[in-house]
């Protein structure tokens, strides 16, 4: 039979460490039912026993406050007789007992069966603290007490042992009485229960605990006023650097290796529309999937270092200042930041934002900063609007321009954050207040592990959204195909054209024409898209990119005004040409909600703006 | 000696000076949970360490054998006094 085990403690006692050292690979990550928390299970072996363990959120007492924590908090009170848990491992830091007492005397209370890892124990001892075990066990009802370490597989066997013991026992009925969960809530309760805590407290410790000294090195120069900036610029930087040019090999080969497919099958299958189904559509759909996972596996690799090193919380002191004012948190820099390389990264980064008002936001906005995917575009019709000159004797003017849409891509995010925390209802967190958790050096496979499971989360759950819509363009584009005579390139007959052209009348105040409009469908796919598009509908024929970009933008110049492409440059800012975010913003939040929200107000300030700006360049030009 | 001063909050604190938290003011009950998850409860000892670059704001504080930080108006909410 499997043993129901399910992992508990404060937020940094070493809980995820512990759940990765007792289940190693064996290990799944899923969703609680309904919200967006992981829900990790594994799988153990004991000599008496299999267990299932179960990794729950950081939880500080058993009366919560977020949506994690009050996931943990459900899963230990619902937790019935005869189904569900046998048995709780408390994960404590031994560097910290205090802050665990209070959540132990609470278990205890309710009559929960658990063993507690007294986990980082190495780290207590070299401080020079010592603690009575015995002592501590008797006074908690003599519960099994384990040292463990669990970055180091210490303890690991013992733990066994003592869950073998525990699971053996018979299920009681939980203790919760109707007016527990109100009492909890009473300073009389706390003051109480604190009391206790002190009490053994006094007991146990038999020598204290020295000053973390090598914290306190550390944060002289991370949270030094000079050094402290600087070094963050330089993470940052960094970060930037492997997103941009880190996974840049990576993603080559992918699409290196979809190409060779794709011409193998050119060379096997004779000409039709097979043919065209797994190139185009099958080929190019799954390739489009996959080709996310450098970026998604590499930030996640520096994301988890970073947090398990306890850098992230200091970058929130940092940054605490700008983000502030948009009624985000501080970490929301490095969804934001991750964002310029691609959303997609960017959008499941946002799990590093507790608060689910504070990570919607982010989400909502993040599309919007310009990532590498718009820079092709940028590049295209850059190079048909902006003569090549110098302006202020030094800066080039297409690179000026270059940099204004960067920068009024992130003005315009942060008015529509402050306008989404006026209009998302539910109370965001209105505190910062957090723990500064002490660095210490993260296990270099859980950090593997974690961002390879994140890669395969982001395949399974948004793969397929992504990929449905990739077969569905393509149809778009192919059906019905070109007639015999065509004189013409065959997208111009297909669906695609026609939805284009019948839209003509609505993007014409915009000064597109149907060939645009046409070109705009195919690159819901992906934004780089349309300056392959635009090459085939205005039947350019030319394998290289640079070349194409040359050649097109000289015929575009020649066929659209400056207007109509300033606002075509402008629609690239804001509309959410790009499926796969649609795709990873579905899998984030749990629903179609968000992304049609999404959809919706990133296509009305497309529209808005490009109007604006044809408009004011017709009067100009 | 005896200096209490009943106006004195977290915001307000010389640096790396120990003070103990009398009460705190005006927080509802989600963030008086919070405050005391942190280990902000009356009686404790409280030690502000450093002040965030820009603005000054937020402050992070020693508790005991953790570091917490508190913007400026969290920190404001906590009344301390000396060491006596």
């Amino acid at each position: 039979m499997v043993v129901e085990v399910a992992l508990v403690g404060l937020p940094n006692s070493g809980k995820s460490a512990l759940f990765n050292a007792l289940t190693g690979s064996k290990q799944r990550v899923a969703n609680f039912p309904g919200i967006t928390v992981d829900r990790k299970t594994g799988s153990r072996k004991t000599k008496n026993n299999e267990l299932k363990i179960v990794d729950l959120p950081g939880i500080y007492t058993l009366d919560a406050n977020s949506l994690d924590e009050r996931v943990t908090r459900d899963y230990i009170l619902n937790n019935k007789k005869d189904q569900g848990t046998i048995a709780f491992i408390l994960v404590v830091d031994a560097t910290n007992i205090k802050k665990s007492l209070f959540l132990i005397e609470q278990m205890r209370e309710i009559g929960l069966h658990f063993v507690v890892a007294l986990n980082m124990i190495d780290l207590s001892e070299q401080r020079g603290q010592k603690i009575d075990l015995e002592t501590l066990s008797n006074h908690l009802g003599g519960v099994a007490i384990i040292p463990t370490v669990a970055v180091e597989d210490e303890g690991l066997d013992q733990l066994d042992e003592a869950l073998d013991q525990i699971v053996t026992k018979p299920k009681t009925t939980l203790n919760i009485s109707q007016t527990f969960l109100q009492d909890i809530k009473k300073p009389e309760y706390v003051k109480d229960k604190l009391d206790q805590v002190n009490f053994i407290l006094n007991k146990i410790i038999k020598s204290k605990i020295e000053k973390d000294t090598f914290t306190e090195k550390m944060d002289s120069i991370v949270l030094h006023p000079v050094l402290g900036l600087l070094t963050m610029m330089v993470i940052f930087i960094g970060l930037f650097q492997v997103l941009f040019v880190g996974a840049d090999p990576f993603i080559g080969w992918i699409e290196a290796l979809f190409e060779l497919l794709a011409q193998g099958i050119n060379t096997i299958l004779p000409d039709g529309y097979l043919k065209s189904l797994l190139i185009d559509g099958v080929i190019a759909g799954v390739g489009g999937v996959v080709v996310f996972l450098p970026h998604i596996v590499f930030l996640f690799i520096i994301i988890h270092f970073l947090e398990d090193f306890g850098y992230l919380g200091r970058a929130a002191f940092l940054l605490d200042f700008i983000m502030r004012k948009l009624g985000l948190p501080g970490k929301a820099v490095v969804p934001l930041l991750s964002s310029h390389a691609c959303a997609i990264p960017g959008i499941m980064a946002t799990r590093i934002i507790e608060d689910r008002k504070q990570r919607l936001i982010t989400t909502l906005i993040s599309p919007l900063m310009a990532c590498s995917a718009r820079l092709p575009v940028y590049t295209l019709l850059i190079a048909a609007i902006i003569p090549n000159k110098t302006v202020m004797g030094f800066l080039g003017l297409p690179g000026l321009v270059m940099f204004s849409l960067y920068a009024f891509a992130i003005i315009v995010s942060f008015i529509v954050a402050f306008i989404s925390r006026k209009m998302i209802t539910g109370a965001s967190a209105s505190y910062l207040m957090m723990e500064l958790p002490p660095y210490r050096m993260p296990r270099l496979i859980n950090v593997l592990r974690g961002s390879w499971q994140k890669g395969a989360l982001f395949l399974k759950k948004a793969g397929t959204v992504i990929f449905t819509l990739s077969i569905l363009i393509w149809g778009l584009v192919t059906f019905p195909g070109a007639p015999e005579n065509a004189d013409q390139p065959a997208i111009n007959y297909s669906a695609a054209a026609r939805i284009g052209k019948a839209f003509e009348p609505v993007f014409k105040p915009l000064g597109f024409d149907w060939k645009m409009t046409t070109a705009l469908i195919p690159s819901f796919a992906a934004r780089e898209i349309l300056v392959s598009a635009m090459g085939t509908v205005m039947a350019v024929d030319e394998e290289d990119e640079d070349k194409l970009i040359e050649d097109l933008s000289v015929l575009m110049k020649n066929e659209y005004s400056v207007a109509s492409l300033l606002a075509l440059l402008v629609w690239f800012i804001f509309s959410p040409q790009c499926i796969a975010t649609f795709g990873v913003m579905k899998k984030e939040t749990g629903g179609y909600k968000i992304p049609i929200i999404f959809g919706a107000y990133t296509l009305s300030l497309a529209y808005f703006f490009s109007f604006v700006t044809y408009i004011t360049a017709s009067s100009i030009f | 000696m005896f200096v209490i001063s009943n106006n004195m909050n977290l915001s307000q604190l010389i640096k790396n000076r120990t003070y103990i938290v009398s009460k705190i003011n005006d927080a509802d009950e989600s963030l008086l949970k919070r405050y005391f998850q942190l280990g902000i409860v009356p009686g404790v000892e409280i030690i502000l360490k450093r002040k965030a670059p820009i603005f000054r704001d937020p402050i992070v504080f020693q508790i005991e054998n953790s570091q917490v930080i508190l913007t400026k108006k969290e920190a404001s909410l906590v009344e301390v006094h000396e060491e006596m």
